[in-house]
């Protein structure tokens, strides 16, 4: 896990890492957290998501990172999407929020396309 | 009383099987000869290598994984063939990850498999409450996907390259049933 500290004023604005990580499979999940209010819809969030991709594949040698989002969060997967994430599972009433189930949606990227895309 | 209906054991009963505590010594009677690698194959689901393991091995892997561990056990002659799990159990989604391991490779087929995932599922709804029952399941498994199918699973799709073997990497494929799904 990383804290993530902007280079212009060094304000600590979130954190990144990656987690349940399987040497076997050479494959992990990503995760962010963009906490401060004020650094939100400015384009941090593909920033980090690209250093801590980077991270994982240049560091970890890993062949895959996937990640979990809930399906309603229609913001978040445009941005994964962007990055180069592909729809691969839609897990079906994961989540128990103000009284009703919602989905969760397993998106994942493999080396080669992380490459194509960023290498 | 007499206008109760009694449900008792038959919530862990299925029809050629039932479910029982998995005690050590019914671990044991699975025996300690290593499987043979199709079964070994089979009960692999692609996260870790595939090594030489007995069936009383699995089972006690399983029971000390922890939560919902159960022994698989015929109803003809209370013969103990392997373990199920329910685990990494979320109690606010109510959902959980079925795991089913058919140590006895006589009794390794599409029906039993479908008939002890049928008898867990009745434990989940009816007995722990359970909404979501999902599975983990390498693509290249057929015998655990006919039996998924058999039972009335839903394909909610492939997390690609998730399983390494032979030297290649293949998908995992999740399926689930949802209580309201379940017609048992």
């Amino acid at each position: 896990m990383f804290a993530v500290r902007t280079l212009a004023d060094d304000v600590f604005i979130g954190s990144c890492g990656i987690v349940n990580l399987n040497m076997f499979t050479h494959s992990a999940e990503i995760g962010i957290n963009l906490s401060h209010p004020d650094y939100r819809g400015k384009g941090y969030g593909g920033e980090i998501m690209l250093l801590t991709m980077r991270y994982g594949f240049e560091q970890f040698n890993l062949n895959r990172i996937s990640l979990r989002v809930m399906g309603f969060n229609t913001r978040a997967i445009r941005l994964y999407e962007k990055l180069g994430f592909r729809h691969e599972v839609r897990e079906r009433e994961v989540f128990f929020h103000d009284g009703a189930y919602f989905d969760q949606l397993h998106m994942g990227i493999l080396r080669p396309e992380w490459e194509a895309a960023h290498g | 009383m007499d206008n109760l209906t009694v449900k008792g054991d038959e919530v862990r009963h299925g029809a050629s099987l039932y479910l029982d505590a998995l005690s050590g010594e019914l671990i044991d009677s699975l025996g300690d000869a290593v499987l043979s690698e199709a079964m070994l194959r089979q009960l692999n689901d692609g996260s870790a290598p595939i090594t030489p393991l007995t069936g009383a091995q699995i089972a006690r892997h399983m029971k000390t994984s922890g939560e919902m561990v159960l022994a698989l056990r015929l109803r003809a002659d209370d013969r103990c063939i392997g373990a199920c799990r329910l685990g990494d159990i979320g109690w606010q989604g109510r959902h959980a990850l079925l795991e089913v391991a058919i140590v006895d490779e006589a009794h390794y087929t599409v029906d039993m498999l479908a008939d002890a995932i049928q008898t867990v599922l009745q434990f989940a709804y009816w007995e722990a409450n359970l909404n979501r029952i999902y599975v983990h399941c390498a693509e290249d498994n057929t015998t655990l996907l006919a039996a998924l199918k058999q039972a009335g699973f839903t394909d909610e799709g492939r997390l690609r390259q998730e399983v390494y073997r032979d030297g290649r990497y293949l998908d995992k494929v999740v399926c689930s049933m949802l209580s309201r799904e379940w017609s048992g």
